[in-house]
């Protein structure tokens, strides 16, 4: 027997562990989600909806090749054929065989696709190096669907891709027109005039982005390190401080904070620690909060905090240079060398600084957004 | 429906590639000026000091090519040893072609301010893409010789002793490590196994065929701000036949190579530029730092045994404290912080900080660029550099010289000048330097598009005066007048276990409560070679003690020397001689 003897939803019940599983999901515990719908798959009395349900929950809790199995399990109308069609491609999507994306939803020839899965197919051109296909999916659905914001944020995205800011400037600008009240929209926006050299313009996109959406980081952090990319130090710090007054949770807005700090004061070490305590207790794993916690740290000579942040920095992302530079350093003067050697071998060729790499990080978030449903 | 989607669907590569390193960080807010008076006064000279001949260097308004673009460097050398600083300058050409009279020149001072052209009575013409120069007396005869690199064939040059110099390069064993397309970088001589004999240690930058480099626009690597420019470094092989050589001095005139022997040897890995030999550590050998452009940098820590060890990583010195490469051009050497180490300042590309390295005394550095405030400027692509104190009040001051590699870039954005101001800043004693503009001399405002620099008292008043290489202009000399009654010291080694210029040797100098050090060093700045008279503010103090570590592993103590004097010491003798200069009232003062 493999059901729970102890447990009081029947084996083959699947509406009970849909929605067990479905609760588990909403907390994000996706392994033991999966366990409990692992339990369903050996039954032969599942309906075909439930079995394509079942497909459904394992695409949420991260098991896409789980998913597209059972979806192959059930007739191709099953929910309807648009949307099976749509179900299998996702799960392609995610198994990042984008190909079979393409195939999957171009099978059906001349049949017109629904919004999300025309922006699948868009984005699963784009991915493949189709650029012109990508581009006349995404443009043919915005001419037949003009009120798809997904398919501008998508076609913005893919301007600045292919590296045509100017034109994805004013592809969002067009959308921003469209859709003013929508956050989304205007970061991605200001992020399309940052990628265009606009810096004026993409703040006052920020700006309006936080006009709206007043508790959303992202636009606020984009606004503040644009002011700081330009030097304006104290600029971004109070705008920092303002969001956090406003009660702005942002580990990215802490770290910068921090940097802000520094630059105004390169001694004011004691408030940018503070500030990073603050990003570490929002985010336990930011990679730059870590790594410039760890480099303070081994300024002052404090080699075991030091470590501590900085291998914990390098472990999350070992392609990270000042994490990986400066554990290297501190490895180094504890005179842990073989270890101190093996890093600075990968420090052979370098990224960008901290801030920069975060900034792109989040105009790269920004202009990725679009291809959630 | 659910969604379940939870990747990113695109994923813009956003930092694109340029042939320079550079973080594009914008110039910061600089602090407050402290008010303070600066003793230091510079005046552009070079007009009426006769050094009106220009450096040739590619293209004026357009540069094709890397090439044409990196410039080269000049030296403060007494090659007639009557104790007045003379002066060499290097040039390049013209793809295509030079100007009639384009060569490398020496000019001999006059001793009243003026320098007579020497050049084609000393045999030093020479007509090529010069890199960088380093001098030393490599045959230990009392000459200053002077090694130059170049794209293709280096050379040697061999001090007679007579006012001339015989190009040694073939007899010296030296013209093997070049060919056609190798491009030889910094130099330096150092005696790097303590045989009292110089060494030579040459950097290489990249193996340049002019018939396979590509075009301005045609690729990443040739394109800055969206604007098609020369290509490289990036994108371009290095060194060639390797990243560095080492040649072994025997003795009799002649060098082997020792490359290998030496563990210098395998993949060329980066865009060597200036090479600065130095005692970095403090165990009596000496190390050998190279600036790397767009590729870390190098420590080669002495194994006191014939090798080398490479550690510029480790030691903090190869990248910026979050672990980035930066385009490293010039290097200066010298003791900001008064520890009595010699701490370390290399330059780096526009939008981007110049890194100011502070040493432990057992090399291991720590990077106060940002806690000195020099991380404040961003705004040139900067080369020449020294740490060296212009208004003698005790404390070292930083001097860059700066200038664009893409002169075509300005036309379209105005932001990124060819010709740069001088970049001074002064030393406030508390750890930190504030930026000065006219409060130093209207020299210092002066615009060019400038590479090496040279430290040194060309006049002998007793302060630093500085020659500088500008891009197809005459260079300039900045004389300095300094107001005020600060004292200074002057410590001339002669060898004699040690080499006999007595390059390596570090000195400390004690003087009203504090201690600076500094070292004799064959090439620095970028491309270049100071004044080997070690200039030493002592601020109010009126005498000063001199401890010196000489090359051969002797040291020597000198008590209480009598300032404003020029202290000649030979090795294993004592002082031999105390000069004190007569102060001279500045034109017009």
């Amino acid at each position: 027997m493999w059901c729970s003897p102890q447990g009081s939803t029947p084996a083959c019940d699947a509406q009970n562990v849909f929605r067990l599983a479905g609760a588990e999901l909403k907390r994000q515990q996706y392994d033991q989600a999966e366990r409990d719908l692992d339990r369903l798959r050996p039954c032969k009395t599942l309906s075909p909806i439930d079995r394509f349900n079942l497909g459904w929950l394992y695409g949420r809790a991260h098991n896409f090749q789980k998913a597209l199995t059972e979806f192959n399990s059930v007739n191709p109308d099953i929910p309807d054929v648009k949307t099976h069609r749509y179900a299998i491609a996702l799960a392609q999507f995610e198994l990042e065989d984008y190909k079979a994306v393409v195939e999957t939803l171009t099978s059906t020839g001349d049949q017109e696709l629904d919004s999300d899965s025309a922006n699948l197919l868009a984005v699963s051109y784009s991915k493949q190096g189709f650029y012109p296909q990508s581009y006349a999916v995404l443009t043919g659905e915005i001419e037949r669907h003009p009120d798809d914001r997904i398919a501008y944020l998508n076609l913005v995205t893919l301007l600045c891709d292919v590296g045509k800011p100017a034109d994805a400037v004013q592809l969002a600008d067009k959308a921003v027109s469209i859709f003013p009240h929508d956050a989304e929209m205007l970061v991605v926006c200001g992020a399309a005039h940052t990628l265009a050299g606009q810096v004026a313009e993409a703040q006052t996109k920020f700006q309006a982005a936080i006009d709206v959406s007043p508790l959303n980081g992202s636009p606020r952090f984009l606004l503040a390190v644009s002011e700081y990319k330009e030097g304006k130090y104290a600029v971004a710090r109070d705008q920092i401080v303002q969001a956090i007054r406003l009660g702005v949770k942002d580990a990215d807005l802490y770290y910068l904070l921090a940097e802000t700090i520094l630059r105004l004061d390169p001694s004011n070490t004691q408030d940018a620690a503070t500030d990073l305590n603050h990003a570490i207790a929002v985010n336990s794993k930011h990679v730059q909060a870590l790594s410039l916690r760890g480099k303070l740290e081994l300024q002052r000579h404090d080699l075991k905090d030091a470590v501590r942040d900085l291998e914990l920095a390098h472990s999350i992302d070992p392609a990270f240079a000042g994490a990986t530079y400066n554990l290297a350093r501190a490895y180094f003067v504890m005179g842990r060398t073989a270890e101190a050697d093996s890093l600075s071998k990968q420090l052979a060729s370098s990224g960008s600084d901290a801030v920069n790499e975060l900034n792109d990080q989040k105009l790269e978030s920004a202009l990725g957004l679009q291809s959630r449903q | 429906m659910l969604s379940y989607l939870c990747a990113s669907a695109f994923a813009p590569r956003l930092a694109a590639q340029t042939g320079m390193a550079s973080r594009g960080l914008s110039q910061g807010p600089k602090p407050a000026p402290s008010g303070r008076p600066f003793a230091a006064h510079f005046t552009d000279v070079a007009a009426s000091a006769g050094l009106v001949s220009p450096v040739i260097y590619g293209g004026v308004d357009h540069k094709d090519y890397i090439l044409e673009a990196d410039g080269c460097g000049c030296a403060f050398i007494d090659y007639d040893n009557d104790g007045w600083m003379d002066i060499f300058v290097l040039t390049g050409t013209r793809l295509t072609g030079a100007p009639p009279g384009t060569t490398n020149r020496l000019y001999k001072n006059n001793r009243d301010g003026t320098f007579t052209d020497v050049t084609e009575k000393a045999g030093l013409h020479h007509l090529g893409w010069a890199s960088s120069v380093c001098v030393g007396d490599y045959d230990n005869d009392g000459n200053e010789d002077l090694f130059c690199t170049y794209y293709g064939e280096n050379k040697l040059y061999r001090n007679n002793g007579d006012g001339t110099f015989t190009d040694a390069t073939e007899q010296a064993g030296l013209s093997v490590a070049s060919d056609k397309f190798s491009w030889g970088a910094g130099c330096s001589f150092v005696d790097y196994d303590r045989d009292g004999r110089l060494d030579l240690f040459i950097s290489n930058y990249i193996r340049f065929d002019l018939s396979t480099v590509p075009k301005p626009g045609d690729n990443p690597n040739c394109n800055w701000k969206g604007i098609p420019v020369n290509c490289g470094p990036r994108g371009l092989p290095p060194g060639f036949p390797s990243h560095h050589v080492l040649f072994h001095n025997n003795g009799d005139g002649t060098f082997t190579d020792a490359t290998e022997k030496a563990s210098l040897s395998g993949p060329a890995q980066c865009y060597g530029m200036t090479v600065v030999a130095a005692d970095f550590d403090e165990d009596g050998w000496q190390d050998i730092y190279v600036a790397c452009d767009s590729t870390p940098s190098r420590l080669y820590m002495n194994n006191r045994d014939g090798t080398f060890r490479e550690e510029g990583i480790l030691r903090g010195v190869a990248l910026n404290d979050e672990g980035e490469e930066q385009s490293g051009m010039g290097v200066g050497i010298g003791d900001f912080s008064l520890s009595g180490h010699l701490d370390l300042i290399k330059t780096h590309f526009v939008e981007d900080t110049c890194e100011l390295f502070q040493n432990d005394g057992n090399a291991n550095f720590s990077d106060a660029t940002l806690s000195s405030r020099i991380g404040t400027e961003t705004s040139y692509t900067c080369w020449g550099v020294g740490i060296i104190d212009l208004d003698n009040d005790g404390h070292p001051d930083i001097f860059i010289v700066a200038g664009g590699v893409y002169p075509e870039v300005e036309r379209k954005l105005p932001r990124y000048a060819d010709k740069c101001p001088r970049i001074l800043f002064r030393n406030l004693g508390n750890g930190t330097f504030e930026e000065l503009g006219n409060e130093a001399g209207a020299a210092i405002m002066e615009r060019h598009s400038s590479r090496g620099c040279a430290f040194g008292d060309f006049d002998n008043d007793g302060d630093i005066d500085i020659l500088i290489v500008n891009m197809n202009e005459p260079p300039s000399l900045l004389r300095n007048d300094i107001r005020g009654n600060h004292h200074w010291m002057k410590v001339m080694l002669i060898g004699t276990l040690s080499n006999r210029s007595a390059i390596g040797a570090r000195v400390l100098v004690y003087y009203g409560g504090k201690v600076q050090a500094q070292a004799v060093t064959s090439q620095a700045s970028f491309y270049s070679a100071n004044d080997k008279r070690l200039h030493f503010g002592l601020g109010s103090a009126v005498v000063a003690s001199i401890k010196i570590f000489w090359p051969s592993g002797q040291s020597q103590l000198l008590e209480n020397e009598a300032a404003d004097h020029l202290i000649t010491v030979v090795e294993g003798k004592g002082v031999v001689s105390r000069d004190n200069f007569t102060r001279k009232t500045p034109a017009g003062a």
